[in-house]
């Protein structure tokens, strides 16, 4: 069974890869950087083993605790998981759990990814080449490490996509796991508070922590060993194992769950009357696209989970902030959010889907979308970058430089607007579809959205250059006059870039209109 | 005047031609069945008609004005629905009717009174408020349908209309459909039901690999027998004996 399951798992992936070039080149693309990451983390290992045992220890725990951290997030943030095996279209089928666990653990394992952080895993016993007992302990608990971030992928994605199927649960799911990522750093930044020592003691204190937490116990047992702390590495060990297990029991849970057909739910009298944003907007083209792109943003989970990135990755930065004093880190915080909405729509017509039928069945002027879903992204992502960039000013003491940092907020967005209006007429990225599980995906997909938005990403930054230096320099120097110049530079070049991605994307789609349909219907199923 | 004019359409994939050098002239104020076996190319033909799809070859004439060269003035003319695609399906169902016409530039109170039309007609007024995610099969056809009805097209293309759509509400969309056609509207369907269309059309194309087998008012193309008949034996393909053993076992 399970190797009938595995056999399935890899014919879809070569009939996937064989009728689709673009991904096949992700692919490879996302395969050779992977062998690029594996080398240099070798590499590390390497240089680290002529360390003292405590350098080799802050190495070890950091990288390997990242790497944990690593497999429970990145599959939420980008369209990376894969689901061939998906226990819903399994239901009817007689598959145990177990079977269909060990499938999938394979799965997770016999893919670039898994393999690379099996080896990289194992591969820490060269960093303790000189202690032999720890290396032999390092191959240990490298399997145990690796098989706790295949796990944990799989855990994370199964229990946020049976959440998130269920649309108003898709809330809580997601401030739940966001709570969970953010547990880490936030007990890092408590460990600090309470030494208050200079900074090789705060990264110290912060490893000392990491060792103790799920995320790093399994990687400081080695190290544990080599100083001599024999009675931590048991303890370290037990943290471990014991995450190890309680993912195991958790995601059995979950998958049994959802091994279960569910009927169709009651059909309940829901009488109509209410519009919503479809009521506030004037009843043209631009409108209705305005107002349905509005609903999505809070409807659909694909697009949901970004807004719950604005205030996450604002938190996350403010705490490195706090840890490093580097007023950068915070000043980026607005123009980070800023681009956030934008960049996450970069291919955005690849969320309607085949619905694009609709607006181009009633003959909708490209120019007439571009400004509607425009529209919808400024109410959502104005406001909040605005708000947060202010937070940041009064958190770190700078209020009087608040023109100088509006300037670079403003300016990313209004930027990545106008280059998002383009890019999202022509791309169209494999996407899950509407109402399946948002975090699951065909492989190679992430590297399209990844590269993809890398190069939206440089056209934006080179657009945004000439206002950011500005207020860049205005920061630097402190001169109010400045600042306001940055303003008004990066509003003037904002709007312009704005309003020409919005007509120059309106012409794109006008003529490539019906070409995207039919390759949102190839990438559809 | 022709409702349709479609002149020798073509549409390749790869290497398969899925619509040869197609044409067919749709009578105005016509009721006009399309039928034929699966991949017979109905889909991609009712597409490239439509505006949705570019063809290879050919052209597309809606009430005399090209699709393809004037596409914005042609797609007023249209109601499309469509099969093998989505739907807006996060909104509620009245949303989606609303912003269908929203997209025409209907005015709101205009719309408010269609909407609540349709709703009532197609026995959904109970679902108004839903998400189109949680209809049934039947209902998101019907609720399509209402969508490619809002804006009072003149021509009506429907792909599969009856598909999954329960006995009384296909009765309530005949009677809507035939409505239609009493004021001057041309209704095309495509559709596996040859009993349906024998009931429905008056008129009937029978398509098979890209091509129009034959054309004209429903007595014409049946000729004596029944339409069913006329269908087999020109599209061939029926199996004599009997299914193996193993499935007749029980």
């Amino acid at each position: 069974m399970v190797a009938a399951l595995l056999r399935l798992r890899f014919r879809i992936l070569a009939n996937t890869l064989g009728r689709n070039t673009i991904q096949l080149i992700a692919v490879i693309v996302g395969g050779l950087s992977t062998v690029f990451l594996l080398l240099s983390g070798l590499a590390g290992l390497l240089v680290a083993s002529f360390e003292a045992p405590n350098t080799i220890q802050v190495v070890v725990v950091i990288g390997g605790s990242a790497l944990v951290l690593g497999w429970f997030v990145v599959p939420l943030m980008f369209d990376g998981v894969d689901r061939t095996l998906d226990p819903v279209k399994l239901a009817r089928f007689p598959v145990r759990p177990g079977q269909l666990m060990v499938a999938m653990f394979l799965v997770g394992v016999l893919w670039v990814p898994g393999i690379a952080t099996f080896i990289i895993a194992i591969s820490t016993a060269i960093a303790w080449m000189s202690h032999p007992l720890s290396a032999v302990l390092a191959v240990l608990s490298g399997l145990v490490g690796a098989a706790t971030c295949v796990v944990g992928s799989r855990l994370t994605t199964t229990v946020a996509g049976s959440l998130l199927r269920g649309r108003g649960a898709a809330r809580f799911g997601v401030a739940a796991l966001a709570i969970l990522v953010l547990a880490g750093p936030l007990a890092a930044t408590a460990m600090t508070e309470v030494t208050r020592g200079g900074f090789f003691a705060r990264i110290t204190a912060v490893i000392e922590a990491l060792g103790w937490t799920p995320l790093g116990a399994v990687w400081s047992i080695p190290g544990r060993v080599a100083m001599g702390d024999s009675a931590g590495a048991l303890g370290a060990s037990a943290i471990a194992v014991g995450t190890l297990v309680l993912l195991i029991l958790l995601w059995r849970l979950s998958l049994v769950s959802s091994l279960r057909v569910r009927g169709e739910a009651p059909a309940r009298a829901v009488v109509g009357g209410r519009l919503g944003a479809l009521g506030w907007f004037p009843t043209t083209p631009t409108g209705a696209v305005a107002a349905r792109s509005l609903i999505y943003w809070f409807r659909d989970a694909r697009l949901t989970r970004q807004l719950f990135l604005i205030p996450v990755l604002p938190a996350l930065m403010l705490l490195w902030w706090q840890l490093i004093h580097f007023d950068a880190i915070a000043i980026a915080v607005g123009p980070v959010v800023a681009s956030l909405l934008p960049l996450s729509v970069f291919a955005g017509l690849s969320y309607d889907g085949t619905a694009f039928a609709a607006e181009l069945s009633a003959g909708v002027r490209g120019l007439h979308d571009r400004l509607g879903r425009a529209i919808a992204l400024l109410i959502i992502a104005a406001p909040a970058a605005i708000v947060v960039q202010v937070a940041v000013a009064a958190v770190i003491g700078r209020l009087d430089d608040l023109p100088a940092m509006i300037a670079l907020t403003v300016g990313t967005l209004l930027v990545s607007v106008g280059v998002v209006s383009v890019s999202s007429a022509r791309v169209i990225v494999p996407v899950a579809r509407a109402g399946r599980n948002p975090f699951s995906s065909q492989p190679g997909s992430a590297t399209v959205a990844i590269v993809g938005s890398y190069a939206v990403t440089a056209v934006a930054g080179v657009l945004a250059a000439p206002g950011g230096a500005l207020a860049i320099v205005a920061l630097a120097i402190g001169t109010p006059v400045l600042g306001w110049a940055a303003l008004t530079v990066s509003l003037v070049i904002g709007a312009g870039v704005a309003i020409g991605g919005i007509v120059i994307g309106g012409r794109v789609l006008d003529a490539s209109g019906p070409a995207v349909l039919a390759r949102l219907q190839l990438v559809r199923d | 005047m022709h409702a349709v004019e479609l002149r020798a359409l073509t549409k390749r994939f790869g290497g398969a031609t899925a619509v040869d050098e197609l044409s067919l002239a749709v009578p105005q104020g016509s009721f006009y069945g399309l039928v034929g076996p699966n991949g017979a190319g109905k889909t991609t033909t009712l597409s490239m008609a439509t505006g949705l799809l570019r063809p290879d070859a050919g052209s597309a004439f809606i009430h005399d004005i090209d699709v393809w060269r004037q596409p914005l003035e042609a797609k007023r003319l249209i109601g499309n629905l469509a099969d093998g695609v989505d739907l807006y399906d996060r909104l509620t169902g009245e949303q989606l009717i609303t912003f269908s016409g929203q997209l025409f530039g209907l005015d709101r109170d205009t719309l408010r009174e269609r909407v609540a039309d349709l709703l009532r007609l197609l026995d959904l007024e109970a679902a108004a408020g839903r998400i189109v995610a949680d209809f049934s099969a039947g209902m998101t056809k019907k609720i399509a349908l209402a969508a490619a009805l809002v804006h009072s097209p003149r021509v009506l293309v429907l792909d599969e209309p009856f598909e999954s759509v329960d006995p009384v509400s296909a009765a309530n969309i005949r009677d809507i459909l035939d409505g239609f056609v009493k004021g001057g509207g041309t209704v095309i369907v495509s559709s596996h039901s040859m009993d349906l269309v024998q009931r429905m059309c008056d008129h009937v194309a029978i398509v098979a690999a890209g091509r129009v087998l034959v054309a004209g008012t429903i007595d014409e193309v049946r000729g004596e027998g029944d339409l069913e008949t006329r269908f087999l034996e020109l599209v061939g393909g029926r199996r004599n004996g009997e299914s193996p053993a193993w499935l007749l076992r029980s």
